[in-house]
């Protein structure tokens, strides 16, 4: 039976190594697969996951319900670190095919006590298939690669101007479904 | 660009969490944060909305390794030393004992006869980090806490018109320590009997941004920026 992170948090945030233990034992496997989604190699995948551990062990006080969920709150610790890392390698690495991601994205049955945590995914994703596929390929490699719209014209071998509009306008999209 | 423009500043968060914002403009973007509530209220949102993307990645088993190192890292375990067998060069020092006899001689007198100007010993208090969990400041306080230093570990830029404000809190209301005298990424802070009461029971340290010379109301007023647990 999963702990509820947010109470792991809490009680890490008072120093509880235990509470410490079970958050990274619960947490870590989805956070690993997010570092290899971004950072596409297994040791700077493992040196971010390390670093985000170790911030969110001196930092877990920060954290409070009211800054969204406990999974968001490490996702976004976990997506920052692995960002830096990809900002700071020399060429930057994309080896990424367009489609890939699509391959990662789950389609197995979530255990129960997971669904309410992923009920925001779902919908998120129920929206996605609302964007064309270049506004969705383009949101979708500049969240998982950090990358500008300059890098993304190169990756989708299209104009600056209409990369920067598939992104703007993959938002609004993306936003207004949200909000319904 | 007119960064009060809304609709200018709704697609600067939205690219801003995505990651398509880059460069000098993110970290435009990212100094103007630090000034203005409604932007961070926006780039919250937009994390909120964007985060369940990682949500639905198959969950990938993690090498042992990983815990392993955070641990070491963290000082839970102490790695074991292999027994060293004596390296070469004791073996030549003590057999020449003359010349460790003059090295030792050259400590003497570095010691007891030149005695350079005392260097004040500090020792970790705190690391600061903001609500990402991104640790900036390491905090040192110096034997009879009446001077705190802090090196910043990543950079950090402060408005000619604003100062960083240091804040202890014990079970109640922050109090403050001072504005953070702030000088090529290292600042500074010399304490009051007053204040160095407040360090020694406050649990938390915060800093916040304030109006130059700091807040006149006793409180923050601007936002907090960087927060850490005290070491006992």
């Amino acid at each position: 039976m999963a702990e509820d992170m947010a109470v792991l948090i809490y009680r890490t945030a008072l120093g509880d190594q235990r509470a410490f233990d079970s958050l990274y034992h619960q947490s870590s496997p989805k956070l690993y697969a997010l570092a290899l989604m971004v950072v596409k190699r297994k040791d700077l995948a493992e040196e971010a996951l390390q670093d985000a551990f170790v911030s969110i062990w001196h930092s877990a006080q920060s954290y409070s319900e009211d800054k969204g969920t406990a999974q968001t709150w490490l996702n976004t610790i976990v997506r920052n670190r692995c960002l830096d890392k990809l900002r700071r390698q020399p060429k930057g690495i994309s080896e990424l095919s367009p489609i890939e991601w699509e391959n990662l994205i789950a389609d197995t049955p979530e255990p129960l006590d997971e669904v309410m945590a992923d009920a925001d995914a779902k919908r998120l994703h129920g929206c996605l298939e609302h964007l064309d596929d270049k506004q969705r390929q383009s949101v979708m490699l500049a969240y998982f690669q950090g990358l500008s719209h300059s890098q993304l014209a190169t990756q989708l071998s299209a104009p600056l101007g209409t990369v920067k509009a598939w992104v703007r306008r993959g938002l609004d999209k993306l936003k207004g479904c949200l909000q319904l | 660009m007119n960064y009060q423009h809304p609709e200018l500043q709704k697609r600067l968060a939205a690219e801003y969490v995505l990651g398509s914002l880059q460069g000098k403009a993110r970290l435009r973007f990212e100094r103007l944060m630090v000034e203005q509530p409604s932007l961070r209220r926006l780039v919250f949102a937009w994390e909120q909305r964007l985060a369940p993307l990682s949500n639905q990645l198959k969950p990938v088993p993690v090498p042992p390794a990983v815990w392993q190192g955070i641990r070491q890292r963290l000082g839970f375990i102490v790695v074991e030393q292999k027994p060293v067998s004596k390296p070469f060069w004791l073996t030549w020092m003590w057999g020449g004992s003359l010349l460790a006899s003059a090295v030792a001689g050259v400590l003497v007198w570095n010691t007891l006869i030149y005695q350079p100007d005392v260097i004040p010993s500090y020792t970790d208090l705190a690391v600061l980090s903001t609500d990402k969990a991104e640790p900036t400041w390491i905090v040192r306080v110096n034997a009879d806490s009446s001077a705190l230093q802090l090196s910043s570990l990543q950079q950090v830029s402060v408005a000619s018109d604003r100062d960083l404000e240091l804040w202890a809190i014990a079970d109640g209301a922050p109090e403050s320590l001072g504005v953070i005298k702030l000088s090529q990424g290292q600042g500074s802070l010399t304490f009051t009997a007053q204040q160095r009461q407040r360090l020694r029971s406050g649990k938390v340290l915060a800093i916040s941004i304030e109006p130059k010379g700091g807040s006149t109301t006793g409180s923050p007023t601007g936002a907090v920026l960087f927060t850490g647990k005290v070491r006992v």
